[in-house]
């Protein structure tokens, strides 16, 4: 069985592709971004954002190896052999699986390699990891029946191009995604989800193995009516339980239950990460002490507070108030900004004169405050029009912008809503 | 009449009636086939290479019964279990072009389910057989057509199975090469039933120990090629005694010789 599998990977047009899907899988992890280096979710889900390409080259490379049998004239001889059909189809998925696992798991290894170097643990998360091989897996069999049942070497590009378009529209699909573009630690993919896709993957096995195009051998020594019948709606049944699996196992990830113990870092200002996170402690600190610095300035200066990431706490409103990380610094600087000022209200309506004076003030201190601590690359991502604001009270006089940002603070300590 | 080696009946078909659709090809074909070689002779059309493909068990009979190696032949359950001893190379043959020489014999003894231990040393008998041993690493789609043709009988012979089913397998050889498979299909009848499909009467001559003659589906002549070539009649188109046996048969059953 070796000996043919050897020899069913030696023929295999994946061959040819192994190396450039290798290269295409680093080029795109490492050519994106580099956020992932250092967070293990991320790593692990970053890992696998590469199954895109390699599922839909898989199906092709599956759809093109299937349909050879019939197109050179060994159909006939390998349906009449003494060997099952199913394992000389299961030899050949076998091969073309190989090689797209083996390609996935040489980026997997060159980013756990990376993120290893940059921290002091290894803690892989092999949901997404499973998570791309189960992809894998299914555009495999997918291919794999494709080519046989259309014989054509169209149905290569046709199967290839089928699964990568899927795979694509289906990525920011909550319930139906194959491949998760992002491992934030604040989310986890569910049990549920998993289970679904694998059912998947090993129900498409078993059909590209098992369901052979209908041939005149094929028809030879047929099933009794009754059993073919039978044999039609379990696969109809199983299929259809598979794929519908997909659908009632829910979104493919989850929020997570917020650490017992958040790292954290600083004394009076304090900065609390998911522990996944804390590459970004330092840099998140030193984001807070400029900010909570810039309020000196304010009749409310900040001197002592904790501020923490998202998924870490909810507000009392409820809401979710915590900075993101791995993204920009203006989303780091602003939501922590956010977490300073005082919050909006609820109003009956909001286009009221009290309320739009209230808004601007609050938009005038926020830009103020991001613009005189948070760095030129920070202050730059606000509208033209709000930075040159916020530039122009910037420029004045340390005195005149205590008093203005003092006529700031008066309004925004009074009413939100119109009374 | 038949001889059957009734040590071992390698074909026992009885009132066998094959086609495609509602085609009738083989009507109510009797034949009982023991030990040796057994040439398989007819006009184009008679239903020899249908003939062929019920017995190598890749067609189920539409009726009749059919036994293959003392096994019956009734479900995919049964043709999976005679095939392991079966080796059959059909008219056109596929073949993967990738495929090294060595790769497609084994491939075949794999399809064959010789066991692991065996195949290596099978498919090494094999080669040799057919002289193709310095040609082993070579891919099947830089072998000229004889080569790949003997290529195509190591892969039928290959592990020595009990009945060989040989579909015009000299097609492509050249003059010695022939010479040379008629050696080999003797060799290989001391071990197994071997049964040839041709158009060469003077193969069948050389290497058959007996002749079916096949017409319009049914076996109209089953003997010794000595037979054949006595029941030759004087005016007989031929330029062996042989081929003129097998004219006169044509003859007599309404067929032209040269169809």
């Amino acid at each position: 069985m070796i000996g043919i599998l050897l020899i069913e990977l030696r023929r295999s047009p994946m061959r040819w592709l192994f190396v450039p899907l290798v290269v295409l899988g680093t080029v795109l992890l490492f050519g994106l971004d580099r956020e992932w280096i250092g967070v293990w979710p991320q790593t692990s889900a970053y890992a696998q954002r590469p199954v895109m390409f390699l599922s839909a080259a898989a199906a092709a490379a599956a759809a093109w190896s299937s349909g050879r049998a019939a197109r050179q004239g060994m159909a006939d001889r390998i349906s009449a052999s003494a060997r099952r059909p199913e394992i000389v189809e299961a030899m050949r998925i076998a091969a073309t699986g190989a090689y797209a696992i083996a390609a996935y798991a040489a980026v997997v290894v060159a980013a756990v390699v990376t993120t290893a170097l940059a921290t002091d643990d290894i803690a892989i998360w092999p949901s997404y990891l499973l998570l791309g091989a189960t992809t894998i897996i299914t555009a495999t069999a997918i291919g794999d029946l494709a080519g046989r049942h259309l014989h054509t070497k169209i149905a290569a590009p046709i199967a290839g191009a089928g699964v990568l378009v899927v795979v694509f529209a289906t990525t920011s699909q909550p319930v139906f995604s194959f491949v998760v573009l992002s491992g934030r630690p604040q989310v986890e993919l569910t049990p549920r989800a998993l289970a679904a896709r694998t059912f998947l993957s090993v129900v498409a096995v078993v059909a590209a193995v098992v369901w052979s195009p209908r041939t005149p051998l094929s028809r030879q020594f047929r099933l009794p009516a009754v059993q073919r019948v039978g044999a039609a709606l379990v696969a109809v049944v199983v299929g259809g339980l598979a794929v519908t699996g997909v659908a009632a196992a829910g979104e493919v990830s989850r929020p997570r239950d917020a650490p017992a113990e958040p790292r954290c870092a600083g004394t009076n200002i304090r900065v609390c990460v998911w522990p996944e996170n804390r590459k970004y402690l330092p840099h998140a600190l030193d984001l807070a002490e400029r900010i909570t610095a810039a309020t000196a300035m304010t009749p409310k200066p900040v001197t002592s507070i904790t501020f923490v990431e998202e998924g870490l706490r909810r507000s009392p409103t409820g809401q979710d108030d915590g900075f993101p990380l791995g993204i920009t610094d203006f989303s780091t600087a602003y939501m922590m900004t956010l977490q300073m000022l005082p919050p909006f209200g609820t109003c009956e309506s909001y286009d009221s004169p009290q309320t739009q004076s209230w808004t601007e003030a609050w938009i005038r201190v926020m830009d103020w405050i991001l613009v005189g601590s948070a760095g030129p690359i920070v202050a730059q991502r606000l509208p033209a029009g709000r930075l040159a604001a916020a530039t122009d009270l910037r420029s004045l006089a340390e005195d005149q912008q205590r008093a203005a940002v003092a006529g700031l603070y008066r309004i925004l300590e009074g009413p939100y809503c119109d009374a | 009449m038949v001889k059957v080696d009734t040590s071992i009946v390698a074909i026992d078909a009885r009132e066998l009636r094959q086609g495609y659709g509602s085609r009738r090809v083989i009507e109510g074909l009797d034949l009982q086939f023991g030990k040796g070689v057994l040439g398989l002779l007819g006009p184009n059309g008679a239903g020899k290479t249908t003939l062929l493909r019920t017995l190598a068990t890749v067609v189920p009979a539409q009726s009749g019964q059919l036994r293959i190696l003392g096994s019956p032949v009734d479900s995919v359950a049964d043709a999976r279990r005679v095939r392991r001893d079966i080796g059959y190379l059909p008219q056109d043959f596929g073949y993967f072009g990738s495929f090294t020489v060595r790769e497609f014999v084994r491939y075949a003894a794999w399809l064959r389910e010789l066991p692991t231990a065996d195949t290596a040393a099978a498919v090494d008998d094999a080669l040799a057989m057919v002289d193709l041993s310095d040609r082993a690493t070579t891919r099947l789609k830089a072998l000229s057509g004889g080569m790949l043709r003997r290529c195509g009988i190591a892969s039928a012979i290959v592990g020595t199975p009990k009945l060989v089913i040989l579909d015009e397998p000299t097609v492509g050889l050249d003059p010695l090469q022939r010479m040379e498979f008629r050696l080999l299909i003797r060799r290989l009848a001391a071990t197994c039933a071997v049964v040839v499909s041709t158009h060469l009467v003077e193969d069948v001559g050389m290497m058959c120990t007996e002749v079916a003659v096949m017409v319009q589906g049914r076996i109209t002549f089953l003997d010794t090629p000595d037979m054949l070539a006595a029941g030759a009649a004087d005016d007989a188109i031929g330029d062996s005694p042989l081929e003129r046996g097998y004219t006169t048969l044509l003859a007599a059953s309404g067929e032209r010789s040269d169809k």
